[in-house]
């Protein structure tokens, strides 16, 4: 069985990927076709890898393309190489412009040579630029690109008629000042940028991609006496449906005959299985344990949990809302400023200024607009966020991308998933207990032996609890499993009954002398001789740094949240000993993304942080989400930070980078745009007034260097902040 | 010489059995192994000191359950 992830291009709507879905799915050897039309995406499991070539045909037969898998590092890689381009071409303007070149090989000569290398760079490389402009022309919008867009356009525009009409631009009083090597700096700066930016990215993985893959596809489904096995599209309700030990649920009902321990982690995220009986309901994707269980199918397709939760996390998806960035938030009020500020050098020369009145308005005009554009301003958010997530990598966090780090501020509440997430998420026994005389070691000892024959969950715990004190386990002489209860054994010449406290009723032993057990957990009773002799509770240790992580993150005035799946007592337990502000306990998955929602409404900015599968909803719906690297590939590919390790104290780290880093953000904007907004003065011609030039041309090449140093080194200083 | 007895459920045929003789046959401890399809017992016999363990999942990793041992 192989997976094949492939890109479609061409479709327009959801019925096109059904098209997909519908013809690809019916080839041969092709047993899952599941086609995302907001992403584009396709996920095909076939027999064989090589009908690769028979699953594109087919789909370009339909009239779509299947477009290269890699595309994300295509895209880096050509951004590379159209900065490569660019900042060769500018180079070679430098040299002609004011290196070694300068006048070479005649004044006019040297104008034209400018032009044809700053042509391709302006019109080809820069055209999105170029094309923002025309958008804030039409719409009145505009970001970052409109900012360089303007600048270079102006400069190219200005320089390109200064060398094609020499004679009229002299006659009209213009400035005799080229700007071509700007052009092709400004426009190479910011592909240096985006090249850095696109190189921090992480490639996600699709989260319905995983999530689709605890599907199952088919059904051993009672076709008069036998069972056979059958596709799950065609599993109606009413229909019984045997499920073999190990096998999934393939849909949701309700069992009609057999007992076993259910794998319900994808509801509720506990690692514990539930035993589960006649009349329980069982749901789809969850893992049957170890026997065969009948159930009749009471929810089928779209209707089934399992569904629901890919249903909502597709939906969360393709509806979150793209933020704007704070370069593009700081270009937007400043390009306006810029226009106007250049409209005014214009008007005060043209109603104040000397001969050549129209000369010098519009020499003044483009000065301003050139000067104006700041260079570094592309660089300004990518070097920061190429040494900070650098930075969280070396540190265990892997973080999105720039985007993550800028919605990191103004994070309001911080939601948790309990367990595997500020617990350990494994069963362990946190408290044992001997009554009586009994020597505890000698108890342990058997009761470890015992267990090993038990395969109950939490029996483990027990083995593993009595490996730490190194005892030498024997074998039971004798043992006996009571499913879902315990079990009965004689070892070393005694008589254990181990189990819940129903089983050691059903044996008539007076349990008394237990007393209310101070740890959260489920419990293990121990008789040995028909006498009630210990009790071990089995709980869901919290992380060691939880409490210290929710603490800090108050003192950062984050309100703190836990929503669990589990029940009150638990879930309140928890809250109580980490001082974590709110509690929502008995959560089921998507429970959990209404609460997320509740709170938005509420006003604030919700991250989420979780583990499981049944996190997914709720991963997805926060306005930034947290994955601990040790839970499942759903909640990873939902979320945009990954916690490596799952040091739950990453929380704080993250939090703390990403203001720092914010702060060096708005600091390198202020840097790339402090030393052209200073000099607009004297592009608008200020120094006239004492006799002085109008602006050298030199000047702007001055800014762009000083601006594009201050704001890399102030970039490096993020290595420190964590 | 110790032996131990299990009683598995899920044998229906001497197929059955015949597995599950194979499997345990490669203890080099067993000495014989006697299955009753009719009461669901296997009883081996051998110097079985610390192996049931083993011995149980051997049997459960070819698919059937063994709820208990059987007193021998």
């Amino acid at each position: 069985m192989k997976e094949l992830h492939l890109k479609i291009d061409g479709m327009s709507c959801a019925s096109c990927a059904s098209t997909i879905e519908r013809e690809v799915g019916a080839l041969d050897g092709v047993t899952l076709c599941s086609v995302n039309f907001a992403t584009s995406g396709a996920l095909i499991e076939v027999t064989n890898a090589d009908i690769q070539t028979v699953i594109e045909e087919k789909i370009r037969e339909l009239d779509f393309f299947v477009v290269e898998d890699g595309s994300d590092t295509k895209k880096s890689e050509n951004t590379l190489m159209k900065f490569s381009i660019s900042i060769t071409f500018s180079i070679f303007l430098f040299l002609f412009a004011m290196g070694p070149l300068m006048h070479w090989p005649s004044h006019q000569a040297n104008h034209y040579i400018q032009f044809f290398l700053a042509l391709p760079v302006w019109i080809w490389i820069g055209l999105r630029f170029q094309k923002s402009v025309l958008t804030f022309f039409r719409t009145g919008r505009s970001n970052m690109n409109t900012l360089i867009g303007i600048g270079t356009s102006a400069a190219f525009l200005y320089s390109t008629f200064i060398t094609f009409f020499s004679e009229l631009s002299i006659n009209l009083g213009l400035t005799q000042n080229v700007y071509f090597e700007a052009v092709g700096f400004i426009i190479s700066f910011v592909y240096l940028g985006n090249y850095f930016e696109e190189r921090a990215k992480r490639k996600t993985k699709e989260a319905l991609d995983s999530l689709l893959k605890l599907s199952v596809k088919d059904a051993l489904v009672k076709r008069g006496d036998e069972f056979v096995e059958v596709g799950i599209s065609k599993v109606v309700i009413g229909d019984i449906i045997r499920v073999k030990p190990g096998g999934k649920f393939p849909v949701d009902g309700k069992i009609i005959e057999g007992s076993s321990a259910v794998d319900e982690s994808m509801l509720s995220g506990e690692p514990i299985p539930v035993t589960k009986s006649t009349g329980d309901k069982v749901f789809s994707g969850t893992i049957n344990g170890d026997s065969v269980i009948d159930f009749k199918a009471q929810k089928v397709g779209s209707d089934t949990f399992l569904a629901q939760i890919v249903h909502f996390v597709e939906a969360a998806q393709n509806n979150k809302p793209q933020i704007q960035r704070y370069a593009d938030k700081v270009s937007s009020v400043f390009t306006p400023i810029v226009i106007t500020m250049a409209v005014i050098t214009f008007c005060l020369w043209f109603f104040l200024g000397s001969e050549p009145i129209w000369g010098n308005s519009i020499s003044n005009f483009i000065a301003v607009l050139v000067i104006a554009c700041p260079c570094a301003l592309g660089l300004a958010t990518p070097t920061a966020v190429v040494v900070a997530t650098g930075k969280a990598s070396l540190k265990g966090l892997l973080i999105g991308g720039g985007e993550v780090i800028e919605k990191a501020n103004g994070i309001d509440a911080i939601v948790f998933d309990k367990t595997g997430t500020l617990t350990l998420g494994r069963p362990e026994v946190v408290e044992f207990k001997t009554f009586g005389d009994e020597d505890s070691q000698v108890i342990l000892k058997d009761v470890a032996s015992i267990e090993a024959f038990s395969e109950h969950p939490l029996s483990k715990a027990v083995i593993n609890y009595a490996a730490k004190s190194d005892l030498k386990l024997s074998e039971p002489d004798f043992f006996e499993v009571h499913k879902g209860k315990g079990i009965e054994a004689d070892i070393a010449g005694s008589a254990y009954i181990i189990g819940s406290q129903k089983l050691l009723e059903e044996f008539e032993i007076d349990l008394s002398e237990d007393a209310p057990s101070e740890k959260v957990g489920s419990f293990i009773y121990v008789a040995k001789d028909k006498k009630f002799v210990s009790k071990f509770v089995v709980g869901d240790k919290i992380k060691p740094n939880a409490k210290e992580m929710i603490a800090k993150l108050k003192a950062r005035g984050i309100e703190t949240w836990l929503i669990t799946g589990d029940n009150e007592i638990v879930g309140n337990a928890v809250a109580s000993e980490l001082a974590i502000d709110q509690v929502v306990s008995n959560c089921l998955p998507l429970d959990k993304a209404s609460h997320i929602e509740e709170i938005k409404k509420s006003g604030k900015k919700v991250a989420m942080v979780g583990d499981g599968i049944n996190d997914a909803p709720a991963l997805a719906i926060a306005d930034l989400s947290l994955a601990m690297g040790t839970g499942t590939d759903v909640a990873i590919s939902a979320s945009d930070v990954t916690i490596v390790k799952g040091d739950i104290e990453k929380v704080v780290s993250f939090i703390d980078l990403s203001y720092g880093t914010m702060k060096i953000i708005k600091q390198n904007l202020f840097l790339s745009m402090i030393y052209n907004s200073l000099l607009i003065p004297i592009a608008a011609g200020a120094l006239v007034l004492i006799d002085g030039p109008l602006m050298p041309p030199i000047l702007a090449s001055v800014a762009m260097g000083l601006s594009s140093i201050s704001v890399v080194s102030n970039s490096l200083r993020i290595r420190n902040l964590i | 010489m110790k032996n131990i007895g299990f009683l598995v459920e899920g044998m229906k045929c001497s197929g059955c059995s015949g597995k599950i003789e194979k499997a345990l046959s490669e203890f080099s401890e067993v000495s014989g192994v006697e299955i009753n399809l009719e009461n669901k017992s296997v009883i081996i016999s051998g110097d079985i000191e610390l192996s049931a363990m083993k011995m149980k999942t051997e049997i459960e990793d070819l698919g059937f359950i063994v709820p208990k041992s059987l007193r021998v």
